[in-house]
């Protein structure tokens, strides 16, 4: 009742967009977790590094120098390049797919038969690594990064809407049609759904299991890498803030129970809805704090019950 | 060498492998402060701190097995409560005395932990991982984000170093002292716990729940008394951080990457040896000084950690390195009783004499110190 008292229309409108740009974003990160997860049935927390070091990385070859604050340097102008930014993306997606696949060959190698778990926490260890190395190597933070599209806006629904948020939306929807195409259509997709669905009997049957393993962790570390580089335009620089998004992909990926792509990406358009429907006014002034409690209810249900449905499943995997 | 050196206390002590290591810690620890500058001691007390810090995630990654990334978010969260109640007055919620403060903030930390784990303690492995991470953001962005908790933003708040039974703690030794006594403290009752019935069930847990549950042992329970204890060690270290700087820390300090960077402590440690966890804690406190002073992040530090702990397996170095040690000793005595040629299983060295004939009835109790479950006829000490 009270929540129908405050819904303001116009401010959902406005909201509904950003929502499902922001959705998209988690979206992306969403699938490059779901892909990992349904080869090694591991959580990929690496794409946040991955993600985090493209974004470094673009941002060092497009930003330009003049711009640059230098906020964690001391203040001084940082080198960067002033390169044309669709190379940049490439190169900065290609690092992600190199980092991805070097990850894969680890982890469908020598860690194949290893725990889970400890998988998972070989994968953290790879993300606060890679964090560690880009901002090492950058030495930058807080700073501002160009689109690769357009800092313009139009109009939509009667509200202003950026060019990027559009693009990435197109993006994400180009991702899925492709994807979905990919695993459903094609030889690979036939050998992907088969390694995802028993590993064992793939292998029998004479599918190449890690190199088609290791292909799907290049694929999702170019995934992670162009989500990076979308992202830090939306936000700034900083290994936080794509901790923060990696978290938000996986809670996307956990409502879509880890192995369904469409799901996941519903996931993780719910979760950029709420969020930006809370965040924007839609149902009147409610605090940050309030909002991840919110985001966080619908975490822990979909965690509850997505474990309820695979405790079954994954027991005998569990680590 | 050290082991020479360290046999006849060890004998003292009832051959207790803990307990040469926390004296020749805190020997140490004594006798090198003095000799540092004020800076240093100040570092070497934020290491304590962390040490306590390891202890509680030792108890939460190394003894059920589960993976905790809200060890920053529990200890900030310590940190801030703690020093709300404690600090100079602005409200009449502040200016309690140290302990109480100290206490609430313990109690907040246990209590959030423990919460964390109830949802989760039916299922493990990677929806622990990630509830935890939910807990550390959803931290981050309610607690730490509002300024009359955290006393931040541009607010003068002071949090003074506490004060005992008319002692002051106010100087950086002194404070190191109380530090080091309350890591001294942490350790010991961590010890204690490992060889009471609970850490032992918590052990086997972590090896092989189904047989837990088999001796009636709860892996639900034990995994919640786990995060809870876990919890309040993290904010034992929140309570004694609160007063170290004399004003609330930078909420950058509790972020979810310093989760990573903590939790790589117990696993490049193991839970084998604690003053192998103090070493790795101590080395984590002072490390990223160096590497800042070579604008390299601290980040790099614990990425690496998690990695080398991963690969070498849950005994981490620590226990590798015990166990090394341990082969030694055995090699050692094997060649001095003339049985070069036995393998190691024909002769096993670990075990005590061996105690008259159980009877047949006899619940099989647990033993182990880290990773070993050492199983022995003993009268039953967990409840069926």
């Amino acid at each position: 009742m009270l929540v129908a008292a405050q819904f303001h229309f116009d401010l959902f409108k406005f909201s509904l967009i950003q929502g499902v740009a922001l959705g998209a974003l988690y979206g992306i990160l969403a699938i490059a977790l779901v892909l990992t997860f349904r080869m090694s049935r591991v959580v990929g927390f690496v794409h946040g590094g991955i993600a985090t070091a493209s974004a470094f990385f673009y941002w060092y070859l497009v930003a330009d120098p003049t711009l640059v604050s230098g906020q964690s340097v001391g203040g001084s102008a940082w080198n960067t390049h002033q390169w044309p930014k669709f190379p940049a993306v490439v190169l900065a997606v290609i690092l992600g797919a190199v980092l991805g696949a070097v990850f894969g060959s680890v982890v469908t190698g020598r860690m194949a038969t290893w725990p889970r778990v400890t998988v998972t926490t070989f994968s953290l260890g790879a993300m606060l690594l890679l964090a560690g190395i880009a901002s090492s190597v950058w030495k930058s933070a807080f700073e501002n990064v160009p689109s690769p599209f357009s800092e313009k806006s139009t109009h939509l629904l009667g509200n202003a809407v950026r060019y990027h948020d559009l693009a990435v939306v197109a993006i994400m929807v180009l991702l899925v049609v492709s994807l979905n195409f990919v695993l459903s259509r094609t030889k690979l997709g036939t050998q992907i759904r088969a390694i995802a669905d028993d590993i064992d009997a793939a292998a029998m049957v004479g599918i190449p299991v890690q190199r088609i393993s290791m292909g799907v962790w290049c694929a999702a570390g170019a995934l992670a890498g162009l989500g990076g580089v979308l992202l830090t335009p939306m936000t700034r620089l900083g290994t936080s803030v794509i901790l923060f998004v990696l978290l938000r992909s996986t809670a996307g990926a956990v409502l879509g129970g880890f192995d369904s792509l469409p799901l996941a990406l519903g996931g993780a358009l719910i979760f950029g809805q709420v969020e930006a429907q809370v965040q924007g006014g839609t149902f009147g002034t409610i605090g940050s704090g309030w909002r991840e409690v919110i985001l966080m209810t619908i975490l822990f249900t979909g965690v509850i019950l997505l474990a309820r449905r695979n405790q079954g499943r994954f027991q005998l995997a569990e680590g | 060498m050290l082991q020479k050196l360290m046999a006849p206390l060890g004998k003292l002590t009832g051959g207790n492998p803990m307990v040469p290591g926390i004296v020749a810690f805190v020997a140490l620890a004594v006798i090198v402060p003095p000799l540092l500058a004020g800076y240093w001691i100040f570092l070497v007390t934020a290491g304590l701190l962390t040490t306590i810090t390891a202890f509680g995630l030792a108890i939460i990654v190394g003894w059920v097995g589960e993976v905790n990334l809200a060890g920053a978010g529990l200890l900030g969260a310590s940190v801030y409560v703690t020093g709300y109640f404690y600090r100079v007055g602005e409200s009449r919620l502040n200016g309690w005395p140290f302990i109480p403060a100290a206490l609430t903030g313990i109690i907040v930390a246990a209590f959030l932990s423990g919460l964390v784990a109830i949802p989760t303690a039916r299922f493990s492995g990677i929806y622990v991982m990630v509830l935890t991470l939910g807990l550390q953001i959803t931290l981050e962005r309610t607690l730490f984000s509002f300024p009359w908790i955290i006393g931040g933003f541009g607010r003068n708040v002071i949090v003074n170093r506490p004060r005992f039974l008319g002692v002051s703690f106010d100087s950086d030794l002194r404070f190191f002292y109380l530090c080091l006594a309350a890591a001294v403290a942490a350790g010991l009752f961590v010890n204690a716990l490992r060889n009471s019935r609970h850490g032992r069930a918590m052990n086997l847990i972590r090896t092989d729940k189904r047989a837990a549950a088999a001796v009636g042992i709860s892996p639900w329970r034990y995994k919640i008394l786990a995060f809870a204890i876990g919890g309040g060690l993290i904010g034992v270290a929140g309570a004694f951080t609160a007063p170290l700087y004399r004003s609330p820390p930078a909420i950058v300090q509790f972020i979810a990457f310093q989760s990573l960077f903590l939790l790589a402590i117990p696993v490049v440690a193991g839970t084998r040896t604690l003053l192998g966890i103090s070493s790795v804690a101590l080395s984590f406190a002072l490390i990223p000084q160096a590497l800042e002073s070579h604008h390299l992040s601290p980040f790099l530090l614990g990425g690496i950690g998690l990695i080398a702990g991963t690969i070498v397996g849950p005994g981490g170095l620590g226990g590798n390195l015990l166990e090394i040690l341990q082969k030694k000793k055995e090699v050692a005595i094997l060649s001095a009783l003339g049985l070069d040629g036995e393998t190691e299983a024909e002769v096993d060295l670990t075990v005590a004499p061996a105690p008259a004939p159980a009877p047949a009835t006899d619940v099989v109790s647990v033993e182990g110190d880290g990773d070993e479950i050492v199983l022995r006829n003993r009268p039953p000490r967990l409840k069926a």
